[in-house]
């Protein structure tokens, strides 16, 4: 591998790690943006003094960069610090796990790219470190704001049910997936879920099967009123984190050997007074 | 190759060279090592370009050096020096014929000392005129004649008086301690054996430092010279144990032309 190449995979590595954007770059290598990405473009690298203000900053060695040879976990705690800390908004009734977030991220950084998700968080002043771990607790405005801006970025209702489609490959295999394995009816899936297990993927909603025959279960979803005490508004999320969780439900059958299609009929912030998924099966 | 800084591409140029010349390689060879031109070697050898960060690395990987050690010092630091050829730097032919010798980092001091009232290029012109690679000066641990420190010393005696002399290079001494002396000086004891040399014995006994240098050992250097040095480190040690070890009461005593005694 060359020198060059083999700098450049640092240069990535580091900014994955420490969850680095372009600015953050920049003011690292104390060069502009542009002629870091003229840089990068041709593989080449700068000049001796940007590279050592780069490792001054990061507490690394040329030999480090040069070799692609640094510790992680000790740079993290070296420059991001070993506190992790939610901003206000987002540090009380924390009823969500981070599970489902890191799903949807996984999913944008497949299609976007690590410095995407990243530059993302950081909009919101999330830590990206906070997403590492998929037990760490939120309260459910994270994945609402982050729905939020991802619409303003163009993305389209498709992609937020693809989000919920793709926690399949996540739970299959989790004991949650094992609990859903563990029925051979959809009804009697979803009315065991709704009834027993709901608050293993999310505290803020009460779940019901208020419908089912073998084709068509329906489910209402409400805001709980533990969630609404806490979080002071009857409306949780938004329109878009609504059709991430149609896309969840569109899962549920998979893991009995069953395709389905889910819709929203009734959407609480569409003006009804409750959101209602049908699943077709 | 960028132009960044003209105290970069000086302090990188004067390692190029140093380290070209101490391996004894030519600017060509030099140039296959690194991937670039022969012309691109010059113009880091001469400041006109900083390097990049990768040909820097190539550099001092190919010299067995390290690479941050060597950009944040300025110098060269080989663990293998003795076993480099020596007479690798122009110091001329009577100081190179001289048995007598002296490590560069005793010169260091001094050549600050001169670089901050002179400038690199007044230095480097009068080193040049006395028949001395400023080069040399970036390897602290190369073997030198003592009379490259006689030139030196007489050099900067020419500049400024002796008070304000002793003063700078106190300053300068203690600017380079961590560079040269591995950090901080905790004791009389490391102090002492800081300044024991080739040229200046220094012995420590109960609540006094001896420093002498011995007349037999150096029978052909320039009295005068030897005379001057002695009391300039001694005055330095004083210095040094003063300011640096925070001592109080410190007397010195002169024994003799060549000889001091500082009781503290």
């Amino acid at each position: 591998m060359t020198l060059d190449l083999q700098f450049w995979q640092s240069i990535d590595r580091i900014r994955s790690s420490l969850f680095i954007d372009d600015h953050e770059l920049c003011d690292l290598l104390d060069l502009s943006s542009q002629k870091i990405q003229a840089f990068e473009k041709v593989q080449r690298i700068p000049d001796l003094g940007n590279v050592t203000n780069l490792c001054d900053r990061l507490g690394i060695t040329l030999d480090d960069v040069f070799e692609n040879n640094f510790d992680e976990k000790a740079l993290k705690a070296r420059y991001l610090g070993d506190r992790l800390e939610l901003p206000k908004k987002y540090d009380f009734a924390k009823f969500s796990k981070t599970r489902t977030i890191i799903n949807i991220l996984d999913h944008l950084k497949s299609y976007y790219g690590a410095g995407f998700v990243t530059s993302l968080l950081k909009s919101m002043q999330i830590d990206p470190r906070f997403f590492e771990s998929p037990d760490n607790e939120t309260n459910i405005f994270v994945i609402s704001d982050l729905c939020q801006k991802l619409k303003e970025l163009g993305l389209r209702d498709e992609d937020f049910i693809n989000f919920g489609r793709s926690s399949y490959k996540v739970y299959r295999n989790s004991s949650f997936g094992d609990i859903l394995k563990s029925h051979s009816d959809p009804v009697e899936m979803l009315d065991d879920l709704c009834s027993n297990y709901s608050s293993l993927f999310d505290k803020n909603f009460d779940y019901k099967v208020t419908r089912a025959n073998e084709n068509e279960i329906s489910i209402d979803v409400k805001p709980s009123e533990q969630a609404k005490d806490l979080l002071g508004t009857n409306y949780l999320t938004n329109s878009e984190a609504c059709l991430t969780k149609l896309g969840v439900f569109e899962t549920f059958p998979l893991y009995i050997g069953l395709h389905a299609r889910a819709e929203k009929s009734k959407c609480i912030y569409q003006g009804d007074e409750i959101t209602e998924y049908k699943i077709s099966i | 190759m960028g132009t960044s800084g003209k105290e970069l591409r000086e302090k990188t140029a004067r390692i190029f060279r140093a380290g070209r010349k101490l391996y004894g390689i030519n600017q060509v060879e030099m140039a296959k090592t690194l991937g670039i031109t022969q012309g691109t070697v010059s113009k880091l050898e001469t400041a006109v370009l900083a390097p990049d960060a990768g040909v820097w690395y190539q550099f001092c990987k190919h010299l067995n050096l390290n690479a941050d050690l060597t950009f944040s010092s300025g110098f060269i630091f080989d663990p293998d020096l003795e076993n480099v050829q020596k007479d690798k730097f122009k110091l001329g032919k009577k100081k190179s014929g001289s048995k007598n010798k002296i490590k560069v980092r005793n010169c260091l001091p001094f050549i600050d000392t001169i670089y901050d009232l002179e400038g690199s290029e007044n230095l480097a012109k009068h080193l040049k005129l006395i028949n001395i690679d400023a080069d040399v000066f970036a390897v602290p641990d190369y073997d030198v004649p003592v009379e490259v420190l006689s030139e030196v010393f007489n050099y900067l005696g020419e500049l400024q008086t002796e008070a304000k002399s002793l003063k700078a290079v106190t300053q300068s001494f203690i600017k380079y301690k961590d560079i040269l002396y591995s950090g901080d000086i905790e004791s009389i004891e490391m102090l002492t054996d800081l300044f024991r040399s080739q040229l200046v014995n220094v012995n420590l006994e109960a609540g006094c430092v001896n420093i002498t240098v011995d007349l037999e050992d150096n029978a052909k250097i320039n009295q005068n010279f030897l005379a001057g040095y002695v009391k300039y480190q001694s005055q330095l040690i004083k210095e040094i144990a003063s300011k640096v070890l925070k001592i109080d009461g410190i007397s010195l005593d002169k024994i003799d032309l060549f000889q001091y005694s500082l009781r503290y």
